[in-house]
């Protein structure tokens, strides 16, 4: 397609530059007078000479479609999700602690992978569990559920993916 | 009309990263305002500062930090930093204190550029007013012919002048929009992971088609479609000035508003598309993000008042490197596009100048070449500076996007 493009331009210059050749030699006098505007039909003739062929001609844009499709880094938001994960399970084991509620292991499993964060599941450990004097309730059931209340708060998880451990 | 319009639209781009730099390091401290009530601010600082440098250490930088080798002016404005070294600086405030460099890079940038141009147009003043000259002083001996071809002689010259200069010109332009397009290479992935890593999850999924778009299609449609259209008009307002009696003034005037038409076009679905999908997207993300931050601010009865929020300190910093990325990306632009699009100004009213000398010795043909092809020399101008601006917006959307924090 460029190539005849090219052509036609190149013709066109052509002709032109002809035209001013002949006219430049010719003597002066009556024949120059038609020889030029035979010349410019020539140039008029050549201008429009590729617009019939432009009809009905099916232009293929294919090399200019999308090819390109650009790769997010991996690591990076893998080790990104890491960081939410630690910052979400930080948080959580702190509130508890300043509920009164010590020695409590709280660990979050996120899907660390995906583009899209998400928090797949809380494991709390409870064995260790040291209950101090400040703590609201003493019954292991009551802690049970405000501690379920307090991972609730910090991570937007189902109610049964908080999994306890005696 | 159009033209003003250029100018208007190069004089944001080169405004914009200052802008966007100033208005982005606000963000912090808003952010600031609203965790601090808990918090002292000096842990606060170290907290994200900290957070910061951890994920600095992450990005991988390397194809940006070889783009920027590779440049000298890019370099200058960097003032020898690298570019995560320049990233962190941003982050820590210090960009406003470099702009005084950056203008006085500009000055030595026209006056280089001056000088360089200067024999050039020395020559074809010269030569034109020497064939002017002879026109005027010729015996009356041949009659018509001999002033034709003076006529002929300082025309061919002045074109073989103007003409090695087109062709460098054109040279500048296509390797010119070939670095934008390998700087939107690196710079697209990291803003669109870093996109990702504060929530913007619906915004990636529209800015990362108009990306590939914009650095496939469009810069394509400007290489192989608008250069070449270029050119064509340039040949034929060289063959048009031949002759008296042959002039193909209207059709070159049809071949530049093509050129101005196609442009435009582009530019304006482009930016209305991009700007329209990616707005939509960002409140979708910004309403996403928010909600999921009230669920856990309302489920708090009393604990929720003292703590750290370590996971917004890590949202915090990133979207503080998305935003810097995108902005030492825009100074990369500057660097790039400054020298290129000053000399082409340049050459444009040198040989605007040129015509105006020259036009009074008599010779209209040779003026009128001149002046042609200085409106062309603006076509040249006019692509360098869209595929600059669709860049610049689209960078602009990005570090817009999912700043809700």
């Amino acid at each position: 397609m460029f190539s005849s493009v090219s052509s036609w331009i190149l013709s066109i210059a052509g002709v032109i530059s002809l035209s001013v050749i002949v006219e430049l030699m010719l003597p002066e006098g009556q024949i120059n007078k038609y020889i030029r505007s035979i010349f410019s039909f020539i140039i008029v003739l050549v201008i429009i000479s590729p617009l019939p062929s432009l009809i009905g001609k099916n232009f293929n844009f294919n090399d200019l479609s999308i090819s390109q499709e650009y790769e997010l880094q991996e690591d990076y938001i893998y080790q990104l999700n890491v960081y939410k994960t630690e910052a979400i399970q930080n948080e959580i084991s702190s509130d508890i602690e300043n509920s009164g509620y010590k020695n409590v292991i709280v660990s979050v499993s996120s899907e660390n992978f995906s583009t899209n964060f998400k928090i797949k599941s809380v494991y709390v450990e409870l064995s260790n569990l040291v209950i101090s004097e400040n703590a609201k309730h003493k019954n292991i059931i009551d802690i049970e559920n405000e501690i379920l209340n307090i991972v609730l708060s910090h991570a937007k998880v189902d109610r049964a993916e908080v999994y306890f451990e005696k | 009309m159009k033209k003003s319009l250029y100018y208007l639209f190069l004089i944001c781009i080169f405004i914009s990263p200052f802008i966007f730099i100033n208005s982005y390091l606000i963000s912090p401290s808003q952010y600031n305002i609203e965790i601090l009530k808990a918090s002292t601010e000096n842990s606060l600082e170290n907290e994200i500062e900290n957070s910061v440098n951890d994920q600095l250490d992450d990005l991988d930088v390397s194809e940006l930090e070889d783009l920027l080798n590779s440049s000298e002016n890019v370099e200058d404005l960097f003032q020898g930093k690298t570019f995560l070294e320049k990233i962190a600086s941003i982050i820590n405030g210090e960009f406003a204190e470099d702009s005084n460099s950056v203008w006085e890079a500009l000055l030595n940038l026209v006056f280089d550029n001056l000088l360089s141009f200067l024999p050039i147009i020395a020559t074809v003043i010269a030569v034109s007013i020497l064939g002017g000259m002879i026109q005027n002083l010729k015996p009356n001996l041949g009659g018509k012919s001999i002033g034709s071809v003076v006529h002929f002689v300082t025309y061919g010259v002045v074109v073989i002048l103007v003409f090695t200069v087109i062709m460098k010109m054109i040279s500048v332009t296509s390797s010119t929009l070939g670095s934008i397009k390998s700087q939107m290479d690196a710079v697209f992935p990291i803003l669109l992971t870093m996109l990702t890593a504060v929530g913007g999850t619906v915004s990636v999924s529209v800015y990362q088609p108009a990306m590939a778009l914009l650095t496939t299609i469009i810069i394509n449609i400007f290489t192989i479609f608008l250069m070449p259209l270029f050119l064509i008009s340039t040949v034929l307002s060289l063959v048009s000035n031949l002759s008296n009696n042959i002039k193909l003034d209207k059709f070159i005037s049809f071949i530049n508003s093509l050129f101005k038409w196609v442009i435009g076009l582009v530019f304006t679905i482009f930016i209305g598309f991009a700007s329209i999908q990616g707005i939509t997207a960002g409140s979708i993300d910004g309403l996403s993000i928010k909600t999921a931050k009230f669920a856990i601010k309302s489920y708090v009865p009393i604990v929720g008042s003292y703590i750290s929020d370590g996971l917004y300190i890590v949202l915090a910093s990133s979207s503080l490197i998305k935003n810097a990325v995108g902005a030492c990306g825009l100074l990369m632009l500057v660097g790039t596009i400054l020298a290129p699009v000053i000399e082409l100004i340049i050459f444009m009213l040198a040989l605007k100048l040129i015509a105006g000398i020259i036009e009074p010795l008599g010779d209209g043909k040779v003026a009128s070449f001149v002046s042609t092809i200085s409106k062309n020399m603006a076509l040249l101008i006019s692509m360098i500076v869209a595929v600059s601006f669709m860049y610049v917006i689209l960078t602009g959307l990005v570090m817009c996007s999912a700043n809700i924090i």
